[in-house]
Formats: C-alpha cells, structure tokens, sequence
C-alpha cells in the first residue's frame, strides 16, 4: 500500500472518531462494513472490499459503545482486515482472524482520546468563568480535533503502509498449511459473536420465537436478508395488531381499571 | 409552557436554535473525555443561545449562564436533543428574569432526564437500528453489491438526522410536560417491542445464512462412507451446527457473563484445539 492510499485510511479512521459526519461518525465510518467499501475503493476493488467488510461487519454486529465504554475498536479492524485480504489475496474468513487482535489493540487509541481531551474541557471552564463563547468554540472543537486528527490519522496511517503488507506476506507465506484452514474455520465461528451481543439486548419475552422463524425460513426456504427483513417487519406488525386490538385487550380492558388504557 | 410571572419571554430566533441543535449534533462527541464525557459538548451547544440573549458587555450574564453548562453531561446524542432543546427554552425563561429556574429546575430536568434518555436512545440506535439496517445491508454486501454500505450510510444518517431534528424540537417547543408525556405514552415501549421482533427475526437469518460451522468426520464402513455432517446433522436440520454455537454462545455471554472479548478467545483457542484434530 502506498502512502497516499494509506493516508486514506487513517482519514477514515478519523472521521469514525470525529464529528464531521453529522455526529454520527461512530455509526457509518466505525463500520466495517462502510470502511470495507471505502479502503477497497482506495485499493482499486470495491466489489472484493465490500465483501470482506461485511464479512468482518458480522463479529462487531452487536458492539454497543455507551457511556465512554469502548470495548473494541471494529474500525480499525474493518481498515487492517481488508487491506489484508485485498493486498495478500486472502479469503474474507481469513481477514476475519486477523481483524480480531487489530480491533482489541485499537482500544487504547480511543483510551487515548478520553484522556487527551481532559486538559480541554478545563480550557471550557476557563471560557464560562470569563463568558467568553467564542473560546468554549476553541475549546469544544477546534483544539480537540485537531489531537484527535493526529491520535487516529498518524497509527493507522503507519499500519496501513508497513503492517497490511507483513500481515499478507505471512499468511501468504503458510498458504496450504493446517494452520491457514482452521484459521478460514474459526472466520467463519466468529461471526456468532456479533449476534449473540446483539442477542443480549433483543432476544428476550415475546421476541424468542421470532428469533427461530427468522432461522427457520432460511435454512428451509434459503431467503435472503431483504426478504428476510420484509417478512420481519410484517410479522412485527402483525404482532402488535393482534396483541393491541385482540381478544386480550378486551379482556383486560374490561377487567382491569388500572392498567394504563386511555 | 406555563407562564404565572408577568414577564415577556423572548424567545431566541429560529436560526439560532437551529444552529444549537447543529452544534449539539455534530460537536457533542467533540470534546469526548473520562472527566465530563459531553459536558463541554453540551456548553458548545448553549453557546448560540447565551451568545443572543445576552448583550456582547453582558459578561456577568454569560458567565453565569455559561457556567450553568460546564458539568459532566451524557446521553444518547440523538434523543438528548430534546435536553438541548429544553435547556434553550428554559434560558430563555431565565434570561427574562426567571431566575429561580437556574437553582432547581434546570438541573434537575438536565440530570433527571440524561438518564432515561440515554438508556431508550442508545437501545433504539445501537441495539435495533444498526444491527437491522447493517443485517440487511451485509445481505447485499456478501454477494459483492456495493450499494449495500451506500444504501446502509445514507437511510442510517437520514434516520438519525429525523430523530434528533424530532427530538430538539420536542424539547425546544413543547416544554419538559410534553417530554415527559411523550416518554410515559408507551409508544415508545411499544417501538422496542416491535423493534425487537424485527431484529431477532433478521439475527436468526443471519445464523442460517452467514454463520459456518460444520464436521469433517467421517468414516468407512462396510456398507460405504459414512460423512458426520451429511448423513447425520443435515438430515436432522440444515445449518443445526450454527445454530447450537449461537445459542451456546449467547448462553454464555449472556447467563454466565462471558465478556465478548473472551468468548472470542475461547472460539480461537476451541477452533484450533478441534481444527488440528481433524472434527472442523
């Protein structure tokens, strides 16, 4: 990777971080997803990009990031993982192995950035006490981008340019290798982790069996994830129907006063 | 909004709350810290509003109105528009001579609601809308379609815009009652029902279709081979080895409290453990 096409990267890396998309950096440029698009266009394979991205999607699916927790960094891992897999010619199961280790040690950077900005919020204090808007600008934005530009463009730019290459030489280097199979194999395990964080907050009362026909409908029927959300969007509809205006609502409606009906 | 005193509220022009609600938006996150999280975010967001309700040589107006917005402050930023909206319309208030507000009111609905708002907004945006729209965009994404992440950023961002654009507004112009209203309606109760038979029904599809997991083993017998996975597992259910390591891992991390991260490493390590035995 040259260092232009790797200066990109950190880019994206830091428009994950920062707060130019709409505040919602975090929700589009930390995605693997997006950034699987995105460095495979800088790579010249968009197609290749954007499937291995999705692929790395699948473990981060269900990563909450709330109240300053951060517990791993899927962009970076979608940023590494691909340049892998598109500059070593890997599998998008094999990228998935080594965007795990890539997002844990992304965490300290943003570890980093809570702690960089400290010294800021104190400048904020200062601009109140004198009533001064014009420095709390200074000190909300301008300082605070300008450390964290240089916290997420300046690492990620140095792995993209030395670190994709030695990554791919060596997997490159054991292609045929049990160890290179099982590493394909546990890609493809790994994606359970994602839903089952997603799982967590979702997979509870009226929505378990949900969860089976969602299951069931591919493995039987081999529907695809458009299809797949149509149908769900109806059943949910449906659900709410039936429990709203059903029977039960009648019943309790006519039994129970202190329910909160209006 | 109530009005027993007999004071005339100016309000501060349109422009100038739509570039709070700008400034909450995008900058929110901007000065992100251990010591206040958005607590210098939120003071940026009030800065339009002091900065037109009080005259440039007001400075002891400013500081004190300033100094109301430097505290630790958190919340789900697209929800928590409303604060910001609230928290405009009661400077307003103040600025017109309502001082009282500035000791107790403010505080307690900043605080009171940071909470409730963070805990509802990060549940709708984190844990159902990114999962849906990303397992409906990863769908398109693995057959090599590029429209897939296009489509996702562009109805994801138009999303989160109307939420937080709804939300300041509620704040803004119908008052805390109307706030509270809204959060005691159980509409929104009824949206996270919904919701959440939408994403378990796509998380299901999601094992089926993209998780792998299936068993080499295989052996010769007399009548022929016999293959683990095809003669067994596959007659009894298509893709039932996914689904039993979703649920072992689900009950993992979710009953026993095994962190994402180890979970991972226990899939590494088991996967190697088995792999070079020859069952995967």
């Amino acid at each position: 990777m040259n260092f232009a096409q790797a200066l990109l990267c950190g880019i994206f890396y830091y428009l994950n971080a920062g707060p130019w998309c709409f505040g919602a950096g975090f929700m589009i440029f930390g995605k693997p997803l997006v950034l699987g698009f995105l460095v495979g266009l800088v790579m010249g394979d968009p197609v290749q990009g954007t499937i291995v991205g999705a692929t790395i999607q699948l473990i981060y699916l269900g990563l909450m990031s709330t109240g300053g927790s951060y517990p791993a960094d899927s962009a970076l891992a979608g940023i590494v993982g691909t340049a892998a897999a598109i500059s070593g010619g890997l599998t998008a199961a094999q990228a998935v192995a080594i965007a795990v280790p890539v997002g844990l040690a992304g965490t300290v950077l943003f570890q980093l950035r809570m702690l960089s900005a400290v010294p800021f919020t104190h400048m904020a204090d200062k601009a109140a006490a004198d009533g001064n808007t014009r420095a709390a600008f200074m000190a909300n934005v301008v300082w605070p981008q300008i450390v964290l530009a240089a916290i997420y463009v300046i690492p990620c730019t140095i792995i993209c340019m030395f670190g994709v290459d030695a990554i791919s030489g060596l997997i490159n280097a054991m292609a045929g290798t049990t160890f290179i199979r099982v590493l394909g194999v546990i890609g493809g395990m790994l994606s359970v982790v994602g839903i089952a964080m997603n799982m967590k907050a979702i997979f509870k009362g009226e929505a378990v069996p949900f969860f089976f026909i969602g299951f069931l409908l591919v493995a039987y029927l081999g529907l695809d994830m458009i299809a797949i959300s149509c149908f769900a969007l109806l059943f949910a509809m449906v659900y709410a129907n039936v429990k709203g205006g059903g029977i039960d609502a009648a019943i309790l409606a006519a039994t129970d006063e202190e329910e909160d009906d209006e | 909004m109530s009005n027993e005193t007999e004071v005339e509220v100016k309000r501060v022009s349109s422009k100038t709350a739509r570039k709070a609600f700008w400034d909450w938006l995008f900058f929110a996150h901007s000065c992100y810290n251990y010591e206040r999280l958005q607590g210098t975010g939120f003071l940026y967001a009030m800065c339009p509003v002091i900065d037109e309700l009080y005259a440039k040589d007001d400075i002891d107006g400013r500081r004190k109105a300033m100094e109301r917005h430097t505290a630790f402050f958190n919340t789900e930023v697209r929800l928590g528009a409303a604060i910001v909206g609230l928290s405009a319309a009661m400077e307003e208030r103040i600025a017109a001579g309502e001082t009282e507000l500035a000791e107790d009111l403010m505080p307690s609905i900043k605080y009171g609601l940071m909470g409730p708002l963070a805990g509802i907004g990060d549940t709708i945006v984190q844990a159902i809308l990114t999962p849906i729209l990303l397992s409906m965009a990863i769908g398109l994404a693995m057959d090599g379609n590029v429209m897939g992440p296009v489509l996702y950023s562009v109805i994801f961002i138009i999303i989160l815009l109307a939420m937080g654009w709804y939300s300041f507004h509620l704040g803004y112009k119908k008052g805390d009652e109307a706030l509270m209203n809204f959060l005691e309606s159980g509409l929104i109760n009824k949206i996270i029902m919904a919701a959440g038979i939408v994403g378990c029904t796509v998380m299901g599809a999601l094992v089926a279709n993209y998780v792998s997991l299936s068993t080499v083993v295989s052996f010769e017998l007399t009548t022929g081979a016999f293959n683990l996975q095809t003669d067994v597992f596959d007659v009894i259910m298509p893709k039932l080895l996914p689904l039993l390591l979703t649920l072992l891992t689900f009950w993992l991390m979710d009953k026993k409290g095994v962190s994402s991260l180890r979970m991972m490493l226990f899939l590494i390590l088991g996967g190697f453990v088995i792999g070079y035995l020859g069952i995967i």
